[in-house]
């Protein structure tokens, strides 16, 4: 009986513009957003268009530094030699260029810089960079100083070889020391939290996933019986054989339909655009996640209920519960950013809301496939403050008896 | 069929409290069609929430068929089919879905759910509109859907709180005429209403005011209980100041006369005697009558009679 109410209640819902908007459009356009804004494919960085002015004499330069930057890695960089006889260092053609063609960068080559790549001078490069905004310019200018930068280095390396040729390895080391007293070793160690794209969706999805788990579950307890009253539906439900705990256990359902339609379909377009979200059925801690998510789902819900129990006007205790859970989910970490992230009180709270810990253990287990034996001190604190929370509510409600209260007081 | 027994209900806030029942006692034996007649705030809404067992009485007892409300209520609830004044139908499900909802509630069987849902469309015109949710369909049919769902599984008595409110009086006859067809069926229908002309039409009218039922029996009985053998003389006078002074000069005489709009009504028990009387006085005044009607007193005039409080006017 209390399935087939449930079913039905979660078809009506299904039919409520908000709740379609807010529980299944919303967590979407926000992985989507964090999918194609913060971390679009191909590993990130932008595109910029580049122009080399060559004055003449420069052609080959000119080549090599439209090379190297074509062939960087941070940033997507569409690059177009102009021949131009202007006078060095053309700042008219250059600002045409930024004003007028929409060019982000523009290096213009003195005459015969050709010259410098046989050693013979010193280039003297003027770089032009769109200034739109102070960021803007800096952005374009650490881009366009990374492709001289690399130029320079190949010079350097070519150079250098000349150097060992005609001094002598011993000489030459000296030579080299003088200049240049350090050499620095970088070695890359992927650390086990990966925060590559796929791994960032990842915990995107999982905080679109708490984000529909808490806020329906803490909405839903704190309006227990409250959306009831549209058509005055309540009273008519009174009036059967059904009892008031049998319409918290078929809200308590209906809210567990609605947040596992609103996770699935988040977790299957996060998939779909490249999350990395590992789930193995036989694998028993993928299980102990969903079943975290689960618990967390109750104990928002129990939250709910306490609301609803302090606060009188049903509609307050709605606006209550929509506010407690949007601070919950924002700055403790459930949606974004992981709580290693977090400073001050919002750590602490963070580290004690089972609501955190579970989506923290949830991404840890189905993002970064963390093994059990890492998570106990989390899994435990989590079990002990959901244990609390319910506990508490059981008391508040004394075993059921308030219910009543609550629901004449929907009524009057 | 149903008794209430000595109930009484208080509503109390921080400031006031409210006696909205105040012991109430009434018997209904038999299958019938039973209005409770009166104004907003009368206290009609609370006691039939009391006797669908939706609100606990402070004192007092509900007995349906037998069986005690507040002592079993899942046993008396099956019992009873209640449709709030707002419909009780969920919006956002379609007329079948809110048929085989309020099946569920009963734990009705899906096969018998489907054939009672059938035979209850049937009844209630509903054929064309199965398919709509509810939210969709005029006042009048959100009515009908309310009173099948409170009849899916199939009780012997029915309350409807104001069933008539809000709809055009087409509808309102033809939700009557519904009512007047289940009680053929064999069912007590209890409805609440603040429209006279929907109670004249009931086997028993009782009479809330504040709280307390002041009257109860057939419309005709206590028509005659209130006023005897009497008519209603209509008196039309346009003009406010001269229909002001007719009615004073009657009041003066030790007559029963009311204004209600441009009229003046006289209770009469010699008809002939007293509509001369009148033309002669308002002749003498200087008052011109544009018209004069004859009419049996309506629940209404009974009602502004036993309270002093015409019907429509909030308490």
């Amino acid at each position: 009986m209390i399935l087939r109410a449930a079913l039905y209640e979660f078809r009506a819902l299904l039919r409520h513009p908000d709740v379609l908007f807010w529980i299944i459009a919303w967590p979407i356009i926000w992985v989507l957003i964090t999918a194609y804004v913060f971390v679009p494919p191909g590993g990130g960085g932008f595109s910029l268009d580049l122009a080399i002015v060559d004055t003449g004499g420069s052609r080959q330069f000119a080549t090599m530094l439209a090379e190297i930057y074509e062939n960087l890695s941070n940033a997507s960089i569409n690059v177009e030699i102009i021949n131009a006889s202007c006078e060095y260092p053309c700042k008219d053609l250059a600002e045409r260029l930024v004003k007028e063609k929409d060019f982000e960068v523009v290096i213009v080559l003195p005459r015969n810089a050709d010259e410098a790549l046989i050693g013979r001078s010193i280039v003297d490069v003027k770089i032009f960079v769109k200034a739109s905004s102070s960021s803007e310019a800096y952005m374009y200018q650490g881009t366009a100083m990374q492709g001289i930068g690399m130029l320079i280095g190949k010079f350097v390396q070519r150079n250098i070889a000349s150097l060992f040729k005609e001094l002598g390895y011993e000489k030459a080391m000296k030579v080299l020391a003088s200049i240049s007293p350090v050499k620095p070793s970088i070695e890359e160690i992927r650390p086990s939290k990966g925060w590559d794209r796929a791994s960032v969706l990842g915990l995107t999805v999982m905080g679109s996933v708490g984000y529909v788990a808490i806020l329906n579950s803490m909405v839903t307890g704190a309006g227990i019986f409250a959306y009831r009253t549209q058509g005055e539906v309540l009273r008519r439900l009174l009036s059967t054989p059904l009892r008031l705990r049998h319409l918290l256990v078929i809200d308590l359902a209906t809210n567990f339909m609605i947040v596992a339609m609103g996770s699935a379909i988040t977790v299957a377009v996060g998939i779909g655009i490249g999350a990395r979200i590992l789930f193995d059925p036989v694998n028993a801690s993928h299980w102990l996640a969903i079943a975290v998510i689960v618990v967390a789902t109750l104990v928002a819900y129990c939250i709910g209920l306490l609301i609803a129990l302090g606060v009188k006007d049903p509609r307050a205790a709605s606006g209550i519960s929509v506010m407690v859970s949007l601070i919950l989910i924002f700055t403790t970490g459930v949606w974004w950013p992981p709580k290693e992230m977090l400073r001050g009180f919002m750590r602490t709270l963070a580290d004690w809301s089972p609501l955190s810990l579970a989506f923290d253990i949830a991404k840890q287990i189905l993002v970064w496939n963390r093994s059990l034996d890492v998570l106990m001190p989390e899994l435990t604190r989590f079990a002990i403050t959901s244990l609390i929370i319910v506990a508490i509510v059981v008391l508040a409600y004394g075993g059921g008896k308030r219910l009543e209260k609550v629901a004449y007081r929907v009524l009057s | 069929m149903l008794r209430i027994l000595d109930v009484v209900k208080t509503w109390r806030t921080r400031s006031a409290s409210i006696r909205a029942v105040d012991h109430v006692t009434l018997e209904l034996e038999k299958p019938s069609l039973f209005a409770l007649l009166g104004p907003n705030g009368a206290g009609k809404t609370t006691l039939l929430n009391i006797v669908a067992g939706i609100v606990p009485p402070d004192q007092g007892r509900v007995e349906i068929m037998g069986i005690d409300m507040w002592r079993e209520p899942e046993k008396a609830k099956r019992l009873i089919g209640f449709s709030p004044q707002e419909g009780g139908v969920f919006m956002d499900l379609t007329v079948w879905e809110n048929l085989m909802y309020a099946a569920t509630m009963h734990r009705i069987p899906s096969s018998d759910a489907r054939k009672r849902a059938k035979e209850l469309i049937e009844f209630l015109g509903l054929e064309e509109h199965v398919k709509k949710l509810a939210k969709k369909l005029s006042g009048g049919l959100r009515k009908r859907l309310s009173v099948a769902m409170s009849l899916m599984h199939d009780p012997p008595i029915l309350i409807l709180d104001e069933p008539t409110t809000g709809l055009d009086p087409r509808a309102r006859i033809e939700l009557v005429d519904l009512l007047r067809k289940l009680v053929s069926r064999g069912k007590l229908v209890v409805m609440s209403t603040h429209i006279t002309e929907d109670a004249e039409r009931s086997d028993v009218v009782g009479f809330m005011f504040r709280g307390r039922i002041v009257e109860m029996g057939s419309p005709d009985q206590v028509k005659e209980r209130t006023f005897g053998k009497v008519r209603v003389i209509e008196i039309e006078v346009l003009e406010d100041n001269a229909r002001e002074k007719l009615a004073k000069v009657l009041r003066d005489q030790g007559r029963d006369a009311r204004i209600g709009g441009t009229t003046i009504e006289l209770v009469s028990s010699n008809v002939r005697e007293d509509l001369d009387r009148v033309l002669e006085l308002a002749e003498r005044m200087g008052v011109r009558i544009l018209e004069t009607r004859i009419r049996e007193p309506r629940l209404s005039d009974v009602f502004l009679k036993l309270t002093g409080v015409k019907l429509g006017e909030e308490q």
